[in-house]
C-alpha cells in the first residue's frame, strides 16, 4: 500500500513538472510579478486600466527631444590634456583639442557639430599628461612613471598628422604652455630644490622663471612666465603648508597656511582648505582687503576654478564627511567622489546649483582639472576614475 | 683647620661682592618676555613682565603698544598682544610705578617673521600622487627652513636644529637652513629651531611635531597601454579579462628601502609566487572556471624591520 502511494505521487510530481515545462517552453517565464498574478487569474479591473493609461501618456509625450543636454562627456577613451582652441566670437561652440592617453594621438573636437578628426598619429606610448596651447599651435606630451619624467614638444602642423617631436634636454617635474602659447614653463629638480624654467617654443631658448629651495611643491603657474605664479608644499593632512607668491623671480610669504594646506588663487582672492583639528575647513583670503574669512562650504580649491578676476568660482562637490586622512586619501584614489557643480560668490557665500553629475549622467564623476577657454560657453573637466573627458554648457 | 679659616677668611669678602653685583645686575632686569615662540604677522603672542625686584612694591603696571596706552592693560603683568603685518614691528612698552613712588619702565620691539619649516619626507609615493609623502621611523627626512618666504639672509643666521632634545648638529651653524635626519623611534618627533643672529638676538623659534606613520601597501592595477590606475584595488578586483598586472605600491616606506628591498614577497593563496623583473608588480591569470583567489605582498628592509609593510586583496574571477 505505501509503495503504491510512492508511486502514485512521484509519477503526480512528474506530471506536474512536464506541465510546467510544457508551459514555460510555449508561453515562456512570466517577467514580473504582475504578469504572474495577470496569469493566475488575480488581477482585477482597475490595475488594467492604469497600465493602458500609462502607455496612453507615455505615446502622448514621446516627442524626440532634439535639445543636446548640458553634461556631456566629450570622450570615452582617456585623456592626458586637453585645450579649448582660441577662435573669434560667435555663437557657436568652439573647437578642442585632446591628447589620448596611452597613444598621445591629437584628436580635435568640434563642440557644435560633434565631428572629431584626428590631427596627429604620431604616436609616443606611454603618454599619460599633456598640454596642449590655446591657439593649437604646440603640444607638450610627458610619460609620468617616475617624479620626474622626459617631455617631448611638438609643433601642430594642420597640413599634416606627423609631428616632430623633440625631447627636452632634462626630465621635468610640471610643466604647462603658457596662454599665448609662445612658452613651456616648467619645473625641474636639482640638487638644491625645484627650479622653474621658461622654455621658447619657437626658438628653443630657456631661461630661469625662479628657483625653490625645496622639491615637493604644487604650482600654479601665472599665464605667462613674467606673471605672477603661486605655490605651495605638497598637500598632506599631517604637515604643515604655506602659501607664497613668486613674482619678478622673487618668493614672498602669503599670510595663507594650515596642515593639508591645498589653494587656489587669482589677482583677488585665494580659496584654500585646511585640516583644523581633524576638519577639513575653507577660507577665502582677500588680498585688497587683507581679510580672511572662513567658508560655509568644504570643497578642496583643486576641484575648482576661479574666474580670472573678482570672486566667483565653480567647484566640484559632493556633500559627504571627509576622512582625517583628507586630501591623502583621494590623492590614492581609495576616496571618490560622485560630484556636483556649483557656482559659488566669494563675497556673500550665495551660491548657485549647476548639476548633478550623477543624476545626470548616471556615472561616478570625479571631477579634477576643471577649465574654462575664451570662449566662457563650457566648462571642461575630467573624470578622475577613468580619465575621460566630459563638459558642461554654461 | 687654621688654613680652611684662613682661605674662608680670604674669599668671604668675593662672595659678598658677587651677591651684591647679582642684585644690581637683577634690578636692571626689568624685561618683557614673551609666551609664543611663533611671532608671524597679525598673530596673538602673550608677553609678560619680568619683575623680580619690585613685585612686593608695585602700585601701577601700565603698558603702551606702539606708543599707545592701553588701559584694558593696566595693573596685569600678562597681557595678549596682536601683532602687524610683515615688516611693521609692533613696540610693547611697560612702566611700573613703586611705593616708593619712582617709576621703573621695559620696552621690546617685536619683528613679525614668518619662519617655515618645509619636512619633505624621503618616503615612496607613486608617481601620479599628488600629495606630499609621509614620514615613516627610520625615513630620512629633508628639512628647510624659509624666513619671511626666502633664504637671502640665511648667512646672517645662526641656525640650531633640535629634534626630541637632541640638536642635530652639535651647536648652531651659520647659513644652515637646510637639513636632513632620521626619524627616531617614538610616536612624536618633536622639531625645535631656533634662528638667532651672529649677537645672539633671537629672530625666530618654531617648535613642529612630526608623527611618524606605518608604511601601507595600496594595490592599482596596471594597463600595459594607459599605465597604472588611478583608482585603489579597495579590498577586491573582479578579474574581467584573461589576465591582468596588479603593481603594489607601498606608500611611505623609505625610498632606499624601496629601490633596494631586501625582501619581497607575493603569495596567491598563501603560495608564494616568483618574483618578476619588477618586485612590484605581479602578473595575475585566469585559471579558467570561476572563484577567488588571496593576493598578497610583503616588503620588508630587514636590518630595520619597521621598514616593511604587507597587505592582500581578494581577486574573484
Amino acid at each position: 500500500m505505501k509503495k503504491k502511494l510512492i508511486i502514485v505521487s512521484g509519477v503526480g510530481i512528474i506530471l506536474l513538472l512536464l506541465a510546467v515545462w510544457a508551459y514555460l517552453l510555449f508561453f515562456g517565464t512570466p517577467k514580473n510579478s504582475d504578469e504572474l498574478l495577470n496569469d493566475l487569474g488575480l488581477n482585477n479591473q482597475s490595475q488594467n486600466q492604469e497600465i493602458v493609461e500609462n502607455i496612453a501618456s507615455t505615446t502622448t509625450d514621446s516627442t524626440l527631444n532634439t535639445e543636446r543636454p548640458k553634461l556631456r562627456q566629450l570622450t570615452t577613451k582617456p585623456v592626458a590634456g586637453f585645450s579649448e582652441i582660441d577662435a573669434p566670437v560667435t555663437e557657436k561652440l568652439p573647437v578642442l583639442y585632446y591628447v589620448e592617453m596611452g597613444t598621445g594621438h591629437i584628436y580635435s573636437l568640434n563642440l557644435e557639430s560633434g565631428e572629431e578628426s584626428r590631427i596627429s598619429a604620431t604616436t609616443l606610448a606611454g603618454t599619460n599628461i599633456a598640454s596642449v596651447s590655446s591657439k593649437g599651435s604646440y603640444v607638450a606630451l610627458g610619460n609620468k612613471t617616475n617624479k620626474t619624467f622626459p617631455l617631448n614638444v611638438g609643433r601642430i602642423n594642420a597640413s599634416t598628422t606627423e609631428i616632430v617631436f623633440k625631447e627636452l634636454a632634462t626630465p621635468v617635474d610640471q610643466f604647462q604652455i603658457s596662454l599665448s602659447g609662445n612658452d613651456l614653463l616648467y619645473t625641474t629638480k636639482e640638487n638644491f630644490g625645484l627650479v622653474a624654467h621658461s622654455h621658447n617654443l619657437k626658438s628653443g631658448s630657456d631661461k630661469v622663471v625662479f628657483s625653490l629651495p625645496f622639491h615637493e611643491a604644487t604650482i600654479q603657474w601665472g599665464n605667462e612666465a613674467s606673471d605672477n605664479h603661486y605655490l605651495y608644499p605638497k598637500s598632506t593632512y599631517l604637515l604643515d603648508g604655506f602659501l607664497y607668491k613668486v613674482s619678478n623671480g622673487k618668493m614672498s610669504r602669503l599670510p595663507v597656511d594650515g596642515f593639508g594646506l591645498t589653494a587656489l588663487t587669482n589677482k583677488d582672492i585665494a580659496i584654500y582648505s585646511v585640516s583644523e583639528n581633524a576638519v577639513q575647513k575653507n577660507y577665502i583670503y582677500n588680498y585688497n582687503l587683507n581679510k580672511k574669512t572662513e567658508m560655509p562650504y568644504t570643497f578642496l580649491p583643486e576641484k575648482c576654478i576661479l574666474a580670472v578676476t573678482g570672486t566667483k568660482m565653480i567647484c566640484a562637490w559632493e556633500s559627504k564627511k571627509l576622512p582625517t586622512e583628507f586630501p591623502d586619501s583621494w590623492y590614492k584614489g581609495e576616496l571618490g567622489f560622485r560630484d556636483s557643480l556649483w557656482v559659488i560668490y566669494g563675497d556673500d557665500f550665495s551660491n548657485k546649483f549647476l548639476v548633478d553629475t550623477f543624476k545626470e549622467s548616471g556615472r561616478e564623476v570625479d571631477i579634477t582639472d576643471l577649465s574654462i577657454g575664451s570662449s566662457e560657453k563650457a566648462l571642461y573637466f575630467i573624470n578622475k576614475n577613468d580619465n575621460t573627458l566630459w563638459m558642461y554648457e554654461l | 683647620m687654621k688654613y680652611f679659616l684662613l682661605i674662608f677668611a680670604l674669599l668671604l669678602p668675593f662672595g659678598f661682592s658677587l651677591a651684591q653685583t647679582n642684585m644690581n645686575l637683577s634690578a636692571n632686569e626689568l624685561s618683557i618676555e614673551l609666551k609664543s615662540s611663533d611671532l608671524k604677522p597679525f598673530s596673538k603672542v602673550k608677553a609678560t613682565v619680568n619683575d623680580y625686584v619690585y613685585t612686593a612694591s608695585t602700585q601701577a603696571i601700565t603698558w603702551k603698544i606702539d606708543g599707545k596706552t592701553k588701559p584694558e592693560f593696566d595693573n596685569q603683568r600678562t597681557i595678549e598682544v596682536q601683532l602687524n603685518d610683515l615688516g611693521k614691528p609692533t613696540k610693547l612698552q611697560v612702566f611700573i610705578k613703586t611705593q616708593e613712588g619712582f617709576t621703573v619702565s621695559a620696552e621690546k620691539n617685536i619683528v613679525p617673521v614668518y619662519l617655515d619649516i618645509i619636512v619633505e619626507p624621503q618616503t615612496r609615493t607613486p608617481s601620479f600622487y599628488k600629495g606630499r609623502a609621509l614620514p615613516s621611523i627610520d625615513s630620512t627626512i629633508n628639512l628647510t627652513a624659509l624666513i619671511n618666504g626666502g633664504i637671502e639672509n640665511s648667512e646672517k643666521y645662526i641656525y640650531n636644529w633640535d629634534l626630541n632634545g637632541t640638536n642635530l648638529q652639535s651647536g648652531g651653524a651659520i647659513g644652515k637652513y637646510k637639513l636632513s635626519t632620521t626619524i627616531p623611534m617614538g610616536q612624536i618627533g618633536l622639531l625645535t629651531l631656533s634662528i638667532s643672529k651672529v649677537t645672539g638676538e633671537v629672530v625666530a623659534r618654531k617648535t613642529l611635531e612630526i608623527i611618524p606613520v606605518e608604511p601601507e601597501i595600496a594595490f592599482y592595477e596596471v594597463n600595459s597601454l594607459f599605465g597604472v590606475s588611478h583608482l585603489k584595488i579597495n579590498q577586491a578586483l573582479n578579474l574581467i579579462g584573461n589576465s591582468t598586472i596588479v603593481r603594489a605600491e607601498p606608500y611611505y616606506l623609505d625610498i632606499k628601502t624601496y629601490n633596494q628591498p631586501q625582501f619581497t614577497e607575493w603569495k596567491i593563496d598563501g603560495s608564494r609566487s616568483p618574483n618578476s623583473s619588477n618586485p612590484y608588480e605581479v602578473t595575475l591569470a585566469r585559471p579558467g572556471g570561476s572563484g577567488k583567489v588571496n593576493v598578497g605582498f610583503h616588503v620588508r628592509n630587514l636590518e630595520t624591520l619597521l621598514q616593511g609593510a604587507e597587505s592582500s586583496f581578494r581577486v574573484n574571477y
